[in-house]
């Protein structure tokens, strides 16, 4: 597995927001208004939200291919625990996120730049904020691997 | 019982949900013997509710977690 | 416009979770096991109902009796009956919210039909059980209840006359027609658990029992109610009396109730009405799938060259949609080359959901109009800093 490449770390300052990139699921927060077309959330440009079927969907090659992309952090939101669609997506995404988290801490990454969130139709401003406070820890903890 | 940390709340709805489950245990037993079947069977059903009022509570107070 | 009422009913649905969100742990929320409610309905309705079989007599001259026997001679007799006669109450509620939640949120489209009409049927067979509880009893109300059955039935075209005698096992109540009743209860019951086999056998890992203390408190509930509100019989049937009015379970018995107003032939067609339309409803709303968006990808393609075999794909689909044949040419990538086995997708089940595609470390899935490569690129877009503004 490729550690980060060189220079990744150093372009996060304090100045510019920590990029990341996160998938949300389509039966998880109401995503209308939410994504520009360049699938940036409004409002948050160093925020990137892929909208997929289901949580289940997202592969964690794809997450590891973030964060190896210069992403600070990255997330999977899907539906709450209980209530996904397909029964058991988030479920199935959340351990192989466990999974993910133990495989990049024995590669030296910090496992809390990947998170896991679980929200319903009607918790737009919660998910907000917890992208926002998942942000901020990222800002704060720049520049450590 | 592990509730410490400011949870006294939690602990006291704990003893009382406690004390009432022994009502209950009471009121079976003086229902069989005395053959007043139907207020032993009330008495075990609201001894299962209170059962099932201590689980919600264990998980809110924090002692039990979701598996 | 339907589909606008749909859009409502779903975002009034989901609300309703937020609110016991915050009263229960997520886990511990009731509406995400109404099928698990369900089924432990009808397993403590087998079990009150085995323990009152062994007391029963079906004959019109010892049907009452033996129910008045088992409720006031038999120790616990009349708690067994009460939770008996409140779970049948508790399982149509619980079938009625499992019906709603997941017609509102929509888990009956595409390939979960399957699940829809296999609910129906067993909508409708467990009705018919509770309807023929109550006329085992053989009081006034069965009485009258099997009289506007018998007029329901007659007024039906053709096969009315038909109908009644399979219904009471003769022209008319008869010595037989007690036994066919408990036949017409007990067969039905255990037909249920060959629908049940239906509507399980598209799904991984159905939600069979709700959580513990949902077990515990519905149990005790039935208890509390079974106490404070005894079952109990109406006066006995007697031959030759026309009963006017009668307790109303309205769970069960509300198209007896239309009878105050409709011909019971009408309640009858009616009723077939609504379970009729229930039927349909997984082929009411058609949408393009340019319309369902994100939920109409295309079906999962296996990329036959690269797959392996490793069934993690088997194992983590929720719908049962891919199976694992022996392989019939080895695969082209490495890791494919001495595969076993290779993955199939069945067209008829699969949901489009992906969950295949994010098991599979061997880029051997793929959503059609969700490419790999084309995620890929969308990532790498959204992880790359901007270029710093050169001054």
């Amino acid at each position: 597995m490729a550690t980060l490449p060189e220079g990744t770390t150093h372009t996060q300052t304090d100045t510019a927001p920590p990029r990341v990139v996160g998938f949300l699921c389509d039966w998880a927060v109401r995503s209308e208004g939410l994504l520009n077309p360049d699938d940036t959330l409004v409002g948050m440009p160093h925020v990137t939200v892929l909208r997929v079927p289901c949580s289940g969907f997202v592969k964690p090659s794809w997450l590891e291919l973030a964060l190896r992309s210069g992403a600070a952090g990255t997330f999977v939101c899907g539906c709450p625990m209980g209530d996904c669609l397909n029964r058991e997506g988030n479920w199935i995404m959340e351990d192989r996120i466990d999974q993910l988290r133990k495989r990049l801490s024995r590669q030296k990454v910090d496992p809390e730049r990947v998170a896991f969130f679980a929200f319903g139709l009607h918790d737009r401003e919660p998910f907000l904020r917890a992208v926002a406070e998942f942000v901020e820890k990222l800002r704060g903890s720049g520049g450590k691997r | 019982m592990k509730g410490q940390d400011g949870s006294s709340g939690y602990l006291a709805v704990a003893g009382f949900l406690v004390v009432l489950a022994l009502v209950c245990v009471a009121l079976m037993v003086y229902g069989e013997w005395f053959d007043r079947r139907l207020v032993a069977s009330g008495a075990l059903g609201v001894l299962l509710v209170l059962y099932a009022a201590m689980v919600v509570l264990f998980r809110k107070a924090g002692w039990t977690a979701e598996e | 416009m339907y589909r606008r009422l749909l859009s409502t009913l779903q975002s009034a649905t989901l609300r309703l979770d937020t609110w016991i969100h915050r009263a229960l742990p997520q886990d511990f929320n009731p509406l995400y096991y109404t099928g698990g409610l369900a089924n432990l309905f009808l397993t403590i309705l087998v079990v009150s109902g085995i323990l009152i079989f062994l007391y029963y007599e079906p004959s019109l001259e010892g049907a009452y009796a033996s129910v008045e026997f088992l409720t006031r001679d038999v120790p616990y007799g009349v708690v067994f009956r009460g939770v008996h006669r409140y779970a049948a109450d508790a399982y149509l509620v619980a079938i009625l919210l499992h019906l709603f939640r997941n017609w509102f949120t929509d888990r009956y489209r595409e390939a979960r039909d399957s699940q829809w009409l296999s609910g129906m049927f067993l909508l409708v067979v467990s009705a018919f059980t509770g309807f023929t509880g109550y006329l085992l009893v053989w009081d006034e109300r069965a009485q009258l209840l099997t009289s506007l059955t018998v007029q329901a039935l007659q007024s039906v075209p053709l096969v009315g006359g038909w109908l009644v005698r399979v219904f009471l096992g003769g022209p008319g109540v008869n010595d037989t027609t007690l036994p066919r009743f408990l036949y017409l209860h007990v067969g039905p019951a255990m037909t249920l658990y060959v629908l049940l086999w239906w509507h399980y056998v598209r799904l991984r890992h159905p939600k069979i029992w709700p959580p513990a203390v949902w077990v515990l408190f519905s149990l005790g509930l039935l208890f509390i109610l079974t106490s404070a509100l005894p079952a109990a019989s109406g006066h006995p049937a007697q031959p030759g009396a026309s009963p006017e009015g009668f307790p109303v379970d309205w769970f069960f018995l509300w198209p007896y109730v239309l009878a105050r107003w409709l011909a019971p032939g009408w309640a009858l067609a009616l009723v077939v009405a609504l379970v009729a339309y229930g039927m349909v409803i997984p082929y009411t709303v058609r949408e393009s799938p340019e319309q369902r968006g994100l939920r109409a990808l295309g079906q999962a393609v296996v990329v036959e060259e690269n797959c392996t075999g490793c069934e993690l794909c088997y194992y983590d689909c929720p719908y049962n949609a891919i199976y694992m044949v022996p392989s019939p040419y080895p695969g082209k990538s490495r890791a494919a080359a001495n595969r076993k086995l290779l993955a199939v997708v069945v067209d008829s089940r699969c949901v489009e959901c992906g969950i295949c595609i994010g098991a599979c470390p061997f880029e051997a899935l793929e959503l059609p109009r969700m490419l790999d490569k084309d995620v890929q690129q969308r990532i790498q877009r959204g992880a790359r800093a901007p270029a710093p503004a050169t001054s």
